[in-house]
């Protein structure tokens, strides 16, 4: 056999130069963590990672190779353009696969001998890749002059050995002896021709040569996978693939026994020279925080001490209380010791230039929860008020980074965002990356394309497949599927067979780089410096080549900047109150968050029946179905209701524990006391992250360390799937300590819920405020509160037209969208002195803001007289005027939509010279039946004020024997009903294995259908496309929460269209 | 009078047709992203509609038998039927995409009456065995519009001019596929009737000159002239021999006679042949058939003449020769030769003749090209395609490595010690997803007689591939 190998002990020393992670994006087939792992299997003495004109993946490498003692170099390789187009000024050529994969390409790899040389390289890539756009970059030789590379080795494989003379004189002149020659064997064809060309060149140019491998995967039982790689990058099938494939798989990691057949040994013993002069380690990095935010002369430590008390008399008045002020100075002694100065002064300025532009926003996060953060104004949660027990969340054991994100009005984030960049420069800011990986779909649809399987075949499959399913694995899913023969051909290998292995090695691969949502790095010097920063695929927004995990393990600090609706929606509401409440009386004092009242208990009822529509957090169809249940009475319950509705908890099965206890259905006991004080506030089930990982250390037995891994592991399970190492010490542990294997089961089970979606208590608590806030709005204001929800679109859990339907159920007045009195936005109109929400132009679909301007501008005081003056003065086009009418807001001018959209297109077409000849002879159109106006409102504004749809079918004797949805709560549980609405959202939490919840919409209110699996599976029709749903099925009720389990299904979608005959696209 | 005839949903049962799927559900898709284009009854039945995602259909249904669709393909098999229909009218015209309008009135004498005519019409339409409607009316847009809104398949409407107006009435504009429907149905007006009701002076200056001609041809109020469809020209002639000729011998003359009025003609024309058949008709034998086969399209009667001595030299004559017959199918438009700039690329015009007379002499299964593939197996690494075909292969990469030009079709298991090992080695490793997946290590080596040629080495032994 071709490649057999021994692995005997070997006394040759060797260091790999040369190696691709698949940061290299769909160019190499081996994780970091996999090349590292397998170079010190190997004993070999370095590996340098040098991913292609990026640094994207050495972050991973250097925690491997910490982990497994071995040396790593940091470096990078860059493929150049042959001398014929370096010499060529005129054309600079874009780098791209062509000139890797030519004969003529030159390649260069970087090597980084010390932290000085690491910045040369990282500011070669960011203008190599700033010149490109996103996931491309460009270099020239010129690019590459040795004075600009004090601290760096070039390795170089010319593209023509043969024809290398002149470059190599050049390049030996400017890099002196950092200049080595790359020599490579990987029996390539015309190989021997090759080392002989490199070897004269080397005695001639007095260069010397040293020995690399061109590794792209770890171990040679991944050529299948390159190959799949090669494949997606080039954009072919294998089959058509030829020699675009590699032509055999020595571009693996090999064993030093068989580099000493390949190698001469004075080439193996230049790697290892070559390592020992580069001695960087990431370690190195230092953060330093940007100096300008402290005045000249000023201590940072004073600094934030001056601004915390001048907060602190803000916030509290002349005099703190004691029990504030003595919590201030053990929060800022610990800021003093853990040296986190910078990070609150650096959130503090952005924040205090958010206040400034009235651009409301809320701090998050365990730091964020302290009275240091009240006092500076990153967060509204009194201490005084809210019963919150502070010093959790600062703390000196746990050894994490401070965690405070800050949401920011959704709509004017960008405003933030220019400022840091206006602030510290684009050399000094940047957003983090976030890595796109792989996931099942998007694997198995490429790995799929390169085996040459259908397109529609593989859609067929990813809809046949169920991920969460939990009784059968994917795996098992696709092959009962019948895909081990799928692409059978004459020779009777299908290519079918091999979908399964490829897919599952090529989940989690990392697939290209994508910008983070906030996160911030700003940086005292060059960013460039620390860490490449390349072009994001929006214009403008420029990201380092880190993502978060790298950061953090690092080091280094971020400031998530993120964007929330919610926030939009409470300032524009407060907004709407103030405008109201100033006219009628101008001394009204205006309302803000800090006026909002806490605690009222009209609020909590409310929540307690359910009624949450639009109310943050809290809205969904499972946390409404929660609240009844859980009955959240003050601001701590409704801290626990935001977060126990998510996969942790329940998936750990601690959601109906924790509900009977509070129901004192069970009684309230806890292991030990040491689990007592983790869990008393939760009645000793445990709920939140921080809670499972106290858990981890006080009855497992984790070291602050290994909690902290723990923490990690859990944040990035999806990609790596870390979290099964940790079981087995979990459960160890617990059963040492005594504890009951079920209760280190469901413990385990929690850790993983949070894998799938973290949700800590430090969150929650700043959600829950935005949480009571809302809801206290919509009790107080309800129209304000709608009027500025339809004003922050798209946001939430709900259409405008259940919006605006939830307010007409509670009494709220919503008048039409009319040319003659609305504006842009949906605003406030005085009707017999109450509030009443007079819909805007917004909602008019194909209408746009600037000609929605236009017609402002020019309408008369009184309004427009006619269609004709309407036209003239507006100037507005066909399709705006057809709009207008389409949304009936010309009633006013023109009657009902047929004669306006009639007296519109006469206007439109009228030439002026036969303006006058033409006498128009007047014609009187049928006006739409109620059914059709129905419809068309749905049409052009996505909403209806007349009668609803079904209420109108009910009329027409369509739904006999259907309940409505306000009837549902006199149903006696177990009764058989009949049902049918407007299927309004479909949803298969992950949570619940194979139950789809189906909201189904009538006149009178929503009701929740739930499909079980099977019912589903038999019933496929009706349950996939239904858009109107009759159905027959059984009432379930528990407490106040009601559902309707579904059986037999009937789509009744038909019967909408024949509101109208000619509507198809309702909704 | 003019016949509507509509093949509903042709592209699907056209290809239907040709497959053993009577009673599967069955969908034609196309676009981006995939949908469904369209699909027939039993695929119906199980919840496949139009305009569905294909993903939807085929979670709707399992069996769902997809056909992709093809624009070039459908305009093909409707010019099919228009020559079909060609029968029956002289002039049919072509709605595309599946949609004929054959004008009846003048075709009547000739068919002994409408019933005989429509009669006819129908038995051939059911041996096409495609799903059909059609309808009767005086305008060719009515008749085009009443068939595409038949109620029933298979029948066709009656041609009362008062009973197709009415039938007409009650059809909404979207079913007339008139691009204003939707905007007239958004003022109320949804069906002809309602058009028809409005001023028309006020309709023009509201929906444009274009919708009132549409009016008025449907109405007959104005002459709708159309393009009719034209069957493809092919060349036949026969000649008469005066006296019966046994000998191949005699057919020369007459036949050279017969090429050059034919190559008077092409030239005339500036059309060329690819394929010419002799028919040679005998007094009680079947016809004797000789094609010829040009190395492209053919116009030159000596280049004719040439290729058809070849062929006459390997023909045996059991009966007399009573009548000549030229049959050429298939008319084009010459292609001009010019030469080429650069070497390369498709032979040239000697070539070309050479390869005609090759063919012609040895059988044109035994003539290959050969190209070289870009890929690393030395099995795959060339391909066999119709001679002249293909690209230039100087320039694939392939060339350029140390290959030998003669590989082996087996290698041959070798003895290592008789080798002496020269370059290498060149490793191979690739084709896991097929049979023909290798693991080898090639080496240039010399032969016990001092030639050069190529071995390899795999888990089985050592081969000898090709040589040099």
């Amino acid at each position: 056999m071709a490649g057999s190998e021994d692995r005997k002990p070997s006394q040759v020393a060797y260091a790999e130069l040369h190696c691709h992670s698949n940061y290299s994006f769909l160019y190499s087939a081996s994780h970091p963590d996999e090349l590292v792992a397998r170079a010190a299997e190997l004993g070999y003495q370095a590996l340098a990672i040098t991913d292609e004109c990026s640094m994207a993946g050495v972050v991973k490498a250097h925690q491997a190779a910490k982990r497994h003692d071995l040396q790593l170099i940091i470096g990078s390789s860059f493929v150049l353009p042959g001398p014929a187009a370096a010499n060529d000024e005129a054309s600079p050529v874009e780098q791209a696969q062509t000139v890797r994969d030519s004969a003529d390409g030159h390649m260069v790899i970087l090597l980084a001998q010390s932290r000085t040389g690491y910045g040369q390289i990282c500011r070669l890539i960011t203008t190599a890749r700033r010149r490109c756009d996103k996931g491309h970059y460009r270099l020239d030789w010129r690019d590459l002059s040795g004075a600009a590379f004090s601290d760096c080795l070039m390795l170089w494989a010319p593209g023509q050995p043969q024809q290398g003379a002149i470059l190599a004189q050049t390049l030996k002149a400017q890099w002196q002896d950092r200049l080595y020659l790359l020599l490579e064997r990987i029996l390539a064809p015309g190989e021997g021709d090759r080392l002989m060309a490199l070897q004269q060149l080397a005695s001639q140019q007095d260069i010397p040569l040293v020995a690399a491998g061109q590794v792209r995967m770890h171990c040679r039982e991944r050529k299948p996978l390159l190959d799949v790689l090669d494949g997606i990058r080039q954009g072919c099938t294998l089959e058509q693939a030829g020699e675009r494939l590699a032509a055999n798989a020595e571009a693996y990691l090999r064993s030093l026994s068989l580099l000493q057949k390949r190698y001469q040994p004075q080439w193996l013993a230049q790697t290892v020279a070559v390592a020992a002069r580069c001695q960087f380690s990431l370690d190195e990095l230092r953060y330093e925080y940007p100096a300008e935010l402290v005045p000249k002369g000023m201590d940072a430590s004073d600094y934030l001490r001056r601004e915390v008390s001048k907060g602190a008399h803000w916030r509290f008045g002349r005099s703190v209380p004691d029990k504030v002020q003595a919590q201030i100075d053990k929060e800022l002694q610990l800021v003093d010791e853990l040296q986190y100065h910078y990070f609150f002064l650096t959130i503090y300025d952005i924040v205090q230039f958010a206040r400034a532009q009235r651009i409301l926003f809320q701090g998050r996060g365990s730091a964020a929860n302290s009275v240091v953060c009240y006092c500076l104004g990153i967060t509204e949660v009194d201490p005084t008020k809210v019963n919150l027990l502070f010093e959790r969340f600062l703390s000196k054991e746990r050894n994490e980074p401070p965690d405070i994100d800050v949401d920011f009005e959704h709509q004017r984030r960008e405003e933030v965002i220019q400022y840091i960049y206006g602030k510290y420069g684009r050399e000094r800011a940047a957003l983090a990356a976030t890595v796109i990986s792989y996931r099942f779909k998007s694997a198995l649809r490429d790995v799929g394309k390169v085996l040459g399987l259908d397109d529609a075949y593989v859609e067929h499959l990813i809809r046949g497949t169920d991920r969460r399913d939990k009784t059968l694995r994917w795996q098992d899913q696709l092959t009962q599927l019948g895909v081990a023969e799928a692409g059978s051909t004459h020779d009777g290998a299908g290519a079918g067979q091999f979908l399964i292995p490829l897919v599952e090695q090529l989940l989690g691969f990392p697939r290209h780089l994508s910008q983070h949502v906030g996160g911030f790095v700003i940086a005292s010097g060059s960013l460039y410096e620390l860490v490449p920063v390349e072009n994001a695929a929006m214009a403008d927004r420029t990201v380092i080549q880190w993502d978060k995990d790298d950061l953090e393990a690092l080091g280094l600090l971020k400031v998530d900047i993120l964007a929330l609706g919610m926030l939009s929606a409470i300032r524009r509401c407060f907004d709407l109150i103030n405008q109201w409440n100033t006219a009628k009386d101008a001394l009204t004092p205006p309302l803000g968050m800090s006026e909002v009242q806490w605690e009222q208990p009209e609020v909590y009822n409310m929540l307690c029946q359910a009624d949450s529509i639009g109310v943050f957090q809290i809205e969904s169809r499972a946390q409404s179905n929660m609240l009844p249940r859980l009955r959240p009475r003050c601001y701590y319950d409704l801290v626990v209701q935001i977060a126990i509705v998510r996969p942790g908890p329940i998936q750990g099965d601690m959601v109906h524990p924790y509900l009977k206890r509070r129901n004192g259905q069970e009684a309230v006991s806890y292991p030990s006391e040491a689990v007592k004080a983790v869990l008393a506030r939760t009645l000793g089930v445990p709920i939140f992250q921080e809670q499972v990982i106290k858990l981890a250390m006080v009855a497992a037995g984790f070291s602050g360390g290994e909690a902290d891994q723990l923490r990690r592991a859990m944040a990035s399970w999806k990609r790596h799937g870390e979290l099964d190492q940790f079981e087995r010490k979990l459960k160890n542990g617990m059963a040492e300590r005594g504890y009951s294997a079920a209760f280190a089961d469901q413990i385990f089970r929690q850790i993983r819920g949070f894998g799938e979606y973290g949700f800590p208590e430090s969150h929650s608590a700043s959600f829950a405020l935005l949480a009571y806030v809302s809801a206290y709005l919509k009790y107080h204001y309800p129209v304000a509160f709608t009027c500025a929800l339809l004003n922050s679109q798209p946001m939430g859990f709900y259409t405008p037209s259940q919006l605006v339907q939830d307010l007409q159920r509670h009494g709220g007045r919503v008048l039409p969208v009319d040319v003659q009195r609305s504006e842009w936005d949906h605003q406030i109109e005085a009707h017999d002195g109450q509030m009443a929400l007079r819909l805007g132009f917004r909602l008019v679909k194909s209408l746009s803001q600037a000609a929605a301007k236009q017609l402002l501008a020019v309408r008369p005081q009184g309004g427009f007289s006619d269609v004709h003056q309407l036209v003239q003065l507006t100037g507005l086009d066909k399709g705006a005027l057809e709009a207008l009418a389409g949304s009936d807001a010309l009633v006013g001018v023109a009657g009902h939509r047929h004669q306006a959209r009639w007296l519109l297109a006469g206007e439109a077409e009228q030439l002026p010279l036969f303006a006058e000849l033409q006498a128009s002879t007047e014609v009187a159109l049928a006006a739409p039946s109620e059914g059709e106006s129905i419809l068309h409102d749905y049409r052009q504004i996505g909403l209806s004020l007349g009668r609803h749809p079904l209420s109108l079918l009910r009329e027409q004797g369509e739904l006999a024997g259907c309940l409505t949805a306000a009837q549902l709560p006199e149903c006696r549980h177990g009764q058989l009903i009949q049902l049918a609405g407007l299927v309004v959202g479909r949803q298969r939490p992950g949570t619940a294995s194979g139950v789809t919840f189906i909201t189904l919409e009538d006149e009178t209110g929503n009701a929740n259908l739930v499909v079980w699996a099977d019912t589903a599976r038999a019933q496929r029709q009706p349950y996939l496309t239904a858009k109107l749903l009759k159905v027959r099925g059984i009432v379930e009720k528990e407490g106040e929460v009601i559902h309707v389990v579904a059986g037999r299904l009937q789509d009744l979608s038909d019967k909408i269209a024949e509101l109208s005959v000619n509507s198809r696209d309702f909704h | 009078m003019l016949l509507g005839l509509q093949f509903v949903d042709l592209s699907l049962h056209h290809r239907a047709r040709g497959q053993q799927l009577a009673g599967q559900p069955i969908a034609l898709f196309g676009g981006h992203p995939l949908k469904v284009l369209q699909c027939n009854d039993e695929a119906a039945q199980q919840g496949v509609a139009v305009g569905q995602k294909l993903a939807t259909a085929t979670a709707l249904c399992d069996a769902l038998v997809l056909l992709q669709g093809d624009d070039g393909e459908d305009r093909a098999t409707l010019e099919t039927l228009a020559e079909w229909a060609y029968g029956f009218s002289a002039q049919v015209h072509l709605v595309a995409p599946d949609t004929l309008v054959l004008e009846v009135s003048s075709m009547l004498r000739l068919f002994d009456g409408l019933d005989n005519w429509l009669a006819q019409l129908k038995a051939d339409l059911i041996r096409h065995g495609l799903p059909w409607r059609g309808a009767l009316a005086q305008t060719p847009l009515a008749a085009q519009c009443l068939a595409q809104n038949g109620t029933a398949l298979a029948q066709i409407a009656p041609a009362d001019p008062a009973l197709s107006q009415a039938a007409l009435h009650p059809l909404s504009l979207a079913q007339l596929q008139r691009p204003e429907a939707a905007r007239l149905a958004s003022m109320g007006i949804q069906t002809l009737a309602q058009l028809m009701a409005l001023p028309r002076s006020e309709l023009g200056r509201r929906s444009g000159a274009d919708l009132l001609l549409w009016l008025q041809r449907l109405l007959g109020e104005r002459p709708d002239p159309r393009g009719y469809f034209q069957p493809p020209k092919h060349y036949r002639r026969k000649l008469v021999l005066l006296e019966e000729i046994e000998h191949l011998q005699g057919l020369r003359f007459p036949l050279k006679r017969l090429f050059a009025e034919l190559g008077d003609l092409l030239r005339r024309r500036q059309l060329a042949l690819p394929q010419l058949d002799i028919l040679l008709h005998h007094r009680h034998r079947p016809t004797t058939v000789v094609s010829l086969r040009g190395a492209g399209n053919e116009h030159r009667s000596e280049a004719w003449m040439a290729l058809c001595q070849l062929k006459l030299e390997r023909l045996v004559l059991f009966e007399p020769v009573m009548e000549l017959e030229l049959v050429g199918e298939r008319l084009q438009p010459q292609q001009v030769h010019s030469e080429r700039l650069f070497a390369g690329g498709a032979p040239d015009g000697q070539a070309q003749d050479l390869l005609a007379q090759l063919a012609a002499r040895l059988g044109e299964e035994r003539i290959h090209g050969l190209q070289a593939v870009g890929e690393h197996r030395p099995e795959y690494a060339s391909r066999v395609v119709a001679p002249g075909q293909g690209q230039d292969s100087r320039q694939s990469v392939i060339t350029t490595l140390q290959r030998p030009c003669w590989l082996l079709t087996q290698p041959q298991p070798v003895s290592r010690t008789d080798y002496q090992l020269l370059r290498g080695p060149e490793r191979i490793e690739s084709g896991w997803w097929q049979a023909g997946a290798i693991a080898r290590d090639y080496f240039q080596a010399q032969c016990p007689q001092g030639r050069l040629c190529w071995l390899f080495h795999s888990s089985d032994g050592w081969f000898l591939h090709g040589w040099f």
